[in-house]
């Protein structure tokens, strides 16, 4: 329908080239056509977090970045976390802290973590509901992700 | 909720964009940060033939200053860089203040200070405070540029005095008064949601605790942000309980919200009046020497 | 999937499935709440899209008559032929290459309306004026009624009555994964294969197999990994028949993934409903008799397989079940309204029962100048009240409930909260403490309501256990694999669980109404007993018994640990679990197995349902900070302590009794999906029905006492919906004691708290 645009980016440190349509969101990108389905769509208005990725290291949505747009950008998803095998020491706390049901939202709140362990110093367990509170969880009421964060934090207790 | 089909234009230069928006018009959308333009798109609520993306345009990314030692700030700015701008506070704290009200922090990563002035959300607290600081706006299209004052560029409902081939290029904010008091409160039902109602504000007061200056804007409680006259009343008090109570009540008076599926209009009136009765009384309290 | 593969992103849930080979599907929706559909036609630049209509099905499909008691049996139309029932009730589905493709055709279907009167509250569907189903004399889909003593008379002599209306919002579930079907049929095995995001695969193949005409042989039914579900995706729903037909009609596979819009507007709601309650007490406050009668809004259908009646059925069964009474009249209705079908949600019925029944007895309390800890003391069952049998039928078989509430009084320091709330007083503010204790209905009894387990040993030692549940995210298989690991001895990673495929697990009913410890968690006992003993038979004439091999015997003398069958006597002397299981396949012994074993193989399927339902209880305190001007209160204290007999995992009870009071702070304050009188459903997006974030959700105490039930063989009693159905009542209760007010009506908006702190008509 639309003429396509000729797409270039990194995706977990991998580069990759493809066309695509402009209409096409980042996250439908990276689940159809990379087949990187850890990154899920829970609502597509940006409300729910369970699609965030980084782009450059910032967490964002991708139901509301189109793939388009993502031109040059280095895009880390939840396949890009654990190394091998081998998972990130923010998976291992959200196992072991009952951070986790059903595992919907568990990429999306990993990804917000990410970028939130990167820049905070010492959060306080507030803080850290505060950086989750966009991504939105019905399984687990939130308290094993604080937990998970606040250890990796070391502000655990 | 799948956006219907689309041409993708990505200018990166703002005479580029220009161009575009004059061959394109109506048709045509600006994509900034797309926090609130492309849920739109995925509703389908919005259908633009041909979106023109701001992201490369980095000449609109910055944070200067006017010759008056004002803020100037570059329209594709993101609100997460003024947030961890550390001269922020020093500069003008109550755009500080305001901008971790704005949605959740992966919606600031992206959105922009232009896109949420050009959205023209009745809700939204840019728009509010822009108000509240006597801002102005710069707008540039084939005709030309323009700059209006805040007051005067929000109409009503996501409506703004923007051409549809203009584009919003900065705003801008008069130099912050040192010693001024600062103060927003807004209650919202969960934690980054749009307000139900919130104020911002802003007072002087002379050594003597009497207050020489008030400004305040309201969002949530119509069609645009409001400024309410009845705010200027403080001006000469030294903002007693009592005076606080009868200024905050005379504003909420000057108010017609309306109702809807979160709040009716009579609840949105009187919680107006509460929060700008604590929001002046903060104001005045950081403007007096106090926690600031 | 495990949790481990949950965490790396490798789960696989329906949308996630490979398609290279699917198209997908659309659904075109109505906008009107009721229309007669006029015509349908294809986009005009496409009039060659395969394009279904609700008249191109009703040919060819089978109306489904939904029956249960209760229920006024009708013909639902998955997709009506002629009308749409409600805004978003499909009404023509389209087949493109993508997604986005299917969406825009969708779009352009035209459709043209002739719209009708819509009915769009209780008060307009008991008028009547307009009638939604044809079939039906009256918009009434369900009645109830049950008066059981002389309650009248009671009502009559008692020192006090309290009567009062309620009112509950409709909610939906909002599991982050909405819902999705995946179908292929084989035209050579003439066989439908239907992946969907389901808690219920064996009650879908039946449905399907009624509707599509086939056998339920035809018909395979498998259950991705699912996002959550919460009562929500335990139905059947218009989109997992169509996409199966279509499948077959147009060969090809069809993909089709809810979005959330669909999913607010048209999957299920629920817990909508009024409910006038009257208690009789004694002047020393002991409750004597109840009645009650409760409306429920069902919205369009009395959807598959439970129908209309579920929520108010439910709420007036369970009234004052953990409270000592004598007599109890009751009735219920479900109303046909032009609104989204209601079905399950998380605390079905009991989250309206719950906030009434402990609102009403606080009220009650305050008449009789009692504390409302202890007017509850009074009255909650006691310890040799057990088993008990409630006026309306519900039977209980054990129960700590006073020491419960005693557990969570002390944990919560009741009394150093009522000192604090007089500080406050004496300071301006105002501190709302709020208590309540109910019992919880589970691993429900009715339709069908048993499960079936299949355990089998391969023979290279690895187990498999084949279940009839249904996980939606509770972390199921970690649960049974270490159940079938304890019972067999072996280590916990020899053990893979598979649910959720109608051909490989035996039927049963899946996984609703807090079911899955009590019957799955009995049935996979069962078999798991029965495997072992078979084990110890084979060992037991490996290691050369004499004689008979009864049960009894070799249990008594054989033990099962680390991977080796020893003699309880001498643990030297034994036969490794390996060898043992070559030699049931392989029969490599100098002796030839009796025909008794060979024929039971290793590998057993059992069946069962429980005698009666199983009831848990909880005891909830807590305490909130209310801001009487803006109405906003935040929680200072929220302490739960819960009895669901013996824990058969620690984590899983802790993650469900939080998740499930965080959901009940969505129920209590939040969440609520409102219709305007056209019908048109105004809280369509995540913007606009709220559920909590992190910064909602305060931390949630938990405590536990285990009172071992008597009625189940791991003595567990269910559990996972004490939060969602206790919080809103006791947070309603907290925030009545801050304000000295009563609360008849949720969700504890701002608004509300703030119009009850200055009196209703000053907003």
């Amino acid at each position: 329908m639309s003429e396509r645009v000729a797409l270039s980016l990194q995706v977990n440190g991998a580069a990759v080239d493809r066309d695509v349509e402009p209409r096409l969101t980042l996250a439908d990108f990276l689940r159809n056509a990379l087949q990187l389905t850890g990154t899920h769509l829970g609502c597509e208005h940006g409300v729910c977090g369970a699609c965030t990725v980084l782009v450059d290291g910032e967490a964002v949505r991708s139901c509301l970045l189109f793939a388009a747009q993502a031109q040059g950008r280095s895009i880390t998803t939840i396949e890009g976390l654990a190394e091998g095998a081998d998972l990130h020491p923010l998976q291992r706390a959200l196992l072991e802290r009952n951070g986790l049901q059903c595992g919907f939202c568990t990429p999306g709140v990993l990804m917000t973590a990410m970028e939130f362990l990167d820049n905070a110093s010492g959060p306080t367990r507030d803080e850290i509901r505060k950086a989750l509170s966009g991504t939105i969880c019905r399984c687990t009421g939130y308290q094993g992700m604080v937990d998970a964060i606040a250890e990796i934090a070391g502000v655990d207790r | 909720m799948k956006p219907a089909p689309f041409r993708y234009f990505a200018p990166t230069s703002l005479d580029e964009c220009v161009d575009l928006l004059s061959e394109h018009g109506d048709e045509a959308k600006l994509l900034a940060g797309g926090q609130s333009l492309v849920p739109m798109m995925n509703f389908r609520l919005a259908k633009p033939a041909a979106l023109i993306d701001l992201n490369g345009v980095s000449e609109l990314a910055y944070v200067g200053e006017t010759a008056s030692g004002g803020m100037r700030i570059g329209a594709l700015t993101r609100q997460r860089a003024l947030e961890r701008d550390p001269e922020l506070r020093r500069r003008n704290p109550l755009l500080a203040e305001a901008i971790p009200y704005i949605g959740h922090f992966q919606i600031r990563n992206r959105g922009t200070v232009g896109g949420s002035i050009a959205h023209a959300d009745p809700a939204a607290e840019l728009p509010a405070v822009l108000c509240a600081l006597d801002g102005s706006i710069r707008v540039q299209g084939a005709g030309g540029e323009r700059t209006i004052a805040a007051v005067d560029f929000f109409q009503t409902y996501f409506t703004a005095d923007l051409g549809p081939d203009e584009v919003v290029t900065e705003i801008v904010l008069p130099p912050w008064h040192s010693g001024d008091g600062w103060a927003v409160q807004e209650l919202s039902r969960r934690y980054g949601d749009f307000a139900l109602v919130g104020v911002a504000c802003r007072l002087r007061v002379d050594a003597e605790g009497n207050v020489t200056d008030s400004a305040a804007a309201l969002f949530g409680v119509g069609g645009a942000p409001v400024v309410p006259e009845a705010v200027a009343q403080l001006v000469g008090t030294r903002a007693e309980e009592a005076t606080l109570a009868a200024v905050s009540a005379a504003v909420a008076a000057e108010l017609d919200p309306e109702s809807d599926v979160h709040a009716s209009a009579s609840y949105r009136r009187h919680l107006a009046g509460v929060l700008t009765r604590r929001a002046l009384g903060e104001a005045y309290a950081r403007a007096n020497g106090g926690a600031g | 999937m495990t949790r481990e593969q949950l965490i790396r992103g490798e789960g696989r849930f329906i949308a996630d499935l490979p398609d290279a080979d699917c198209r997908w599907v659309a659904f075109v929706r109505s906008p009107h709440a009721h229309a007669r559909v006029l015509s349908v036609l294809p986009p005009e630049d496409a009039p060659d899209v395969m394009l279904v209509t609700g008249r191109d099905l009703a040919g060819n499909i089978q109306p489904l008559r939904v029956q249960a008691p209760g229920l006024n049996v009708y013909d639902w139309h998955l997709m009506h032929p002629e009308r749409a029932l409600f805004v978003g009730d499909p009404v023509a589905a389209v087949v493109a290459d993508n997604p986005y493709e299917a969406e825009d055709l969708a779009d352009a279907v035209r459709v043209e309306y002739e719209p009708l009167p819509a009915v769009t509250s209780l008060e307009a569907a008991a008028g009547n004026e307009t009638t939604i189903h044809p079939d039906l004399s009256d918009n009434v889909l369900f009645k109830f009624a049950l008066n059981e003593g002389a309650t009248t008379e009671m009502f009559a002599s008692a020192d006090l009555v309290v009567e009062r209306t309620f009112r509950y919002p409709r909610q939906t579930a909002v599991p982050l994964e909405c819902r999705g079907v995946l179908a292929r049929y084989d035209p050579r095995e003439q066989r439908f294969t239907v992946w969907t995001s389901t808690q219920v695969p064996h009650y879908l193949r039946n449905g399907l197999s009624q509707i599509l005409g086939v056998p339920e042989d035809d018909i395979r039914v498998i259950r991705p990994d699912v996002g959550g579900a919460f009562g929500l995706k335990a139905q059947l729903f218009p989109e997992e028949v169509v996409l199966p037909w279509l499948a077959r009609e147009t060969g090809s596979a069809l993909k089709w993934v809810e979005d959330r819009r669909e999913n607010l507007l048209a999957s299920v709601h629920a817990h909508e409903g009024t409910l006038t309650l009257g208690a009789a007490f004694d002047g020393d406050g002991s409750l004597r008799a109840v009645r009650a009668r409760a409306e429920g809004d069902a919205g369009a259908h009395s959807v598959f397989p439970f129908g209309a009646g579920l929520d108010p059925f439910t709420t007036v069964i369970n009234l004052f079940g953990a409270y000592r009474h004598e007599v109890s009249e009751v009735d219920a209705t479900g109303y046909a309204t032009n609104k989204a079908p209601a079905a399950s949600y998380r605390g079905v019925g009991q989250v309206l029962a719950v906030f009434a029944v402990e609102q009403l007895l606080d009220i009650a309390a305050g008449e009789l100048g009692l504390d409302p800890a202890e007017i509850r003391r009074r009255n909650l069952l006691r310890t040799d009240d057990f088993p008990h049998t409630t006026p309306t039928g519900n039977a209980f078989d054990t129960g700590n409930y006073q020491e419960t509430l005693r557990m969570a009084l002390e944990r919560a320091d009741y009394d150093g909260l009522r000192a604090e709330q007089k500080t406050a007083a004496a300071n301006g503010k105002r501190l709302g403490v709020g208590v309540v204790a109910f019992n919880e209905v589970t691993g429900v009894t009715l339709y069908p309501g048993y499960d079936g387990a299949r355990v089998r040993i391969a023979p290279d030692g690895t187990i498999q256990g084949f279940m009839s549940s249904a996980s939606s995210g509770q972390g199921h298989a970690e649960v049974y694999g270490r159940l079938i690991a304890e019972e067999l001895g072996v280590p916990r990673e020899r053990v893979r669980i598979v649910e959720g495929d109608t051909d490989l697990c035996p039927p049963g009913s899946g996984t609703y109404a807090s079911r899955t410890a009590v019957t799955m968690g009995n049935t996979l006992t069962l078999a798991s007993q029965d495997l072992r003993r078979k084990l110890l038979k084979v060992a037991a004439l490996m290691l050369k018994f004499e004689g008979e091999l009864s049960d009894a015997r070799v249990e008594r003398e054989l033990t099962i640990a680390d991977g080796r069958i020893c003699l309880a006597e001498d643990p030297a002397t034994g036969v490794d679990f390996d060898e043992v299981v070559q030699a049931a396949y392989l029969q490599t012994l100098d002796f030839a197995l009796p025909q008794e074993i060979v024929e039971a193989g290793l590998e057993v399927t059992r069946y069962e349902k429980l005698p009666q339902n199983v009831f848990s209880n909880t005891a909830i305190v807590a305490a909130v900070d209310v801001d009487t001007e803006t109405g906003h209160f935040e929680i200072r204290r929220l302490v739960m302590v819960g009895d669901c007999g013996r824990i058969l995992d620690r984590e899983t009870v802790d993650g469900q009794a939080i998740g499930g009071a965080a959901m009940g702070i969505g129920c209590g304050t939040l969440e609520q999906l409102a219709y305007d009188g056209d019908g048109q459903l105004l809280t369509a997006s995540l913007m606009d029905y709220l559920v909590p974030t992190a910064m909602e959700v305060p931390p949630i105490e938990v405590g536990h006492l285990e009172t071992p039930s008597s009625v189940t063989r791991n003595a567990a009693k269910g559990m996972g919906e004490s939060g969602t159905m206790g919080i809103p009542a006791v947070l309603a209760n907290a925030v009545a004691d801050a304000l000295s007010a009563e609360v008849t009506e949720l969700p504890l908006s701002e608004e509300r708290i703030a119009g009850l702190a200055m009196g209703a008509s000053s907003l």
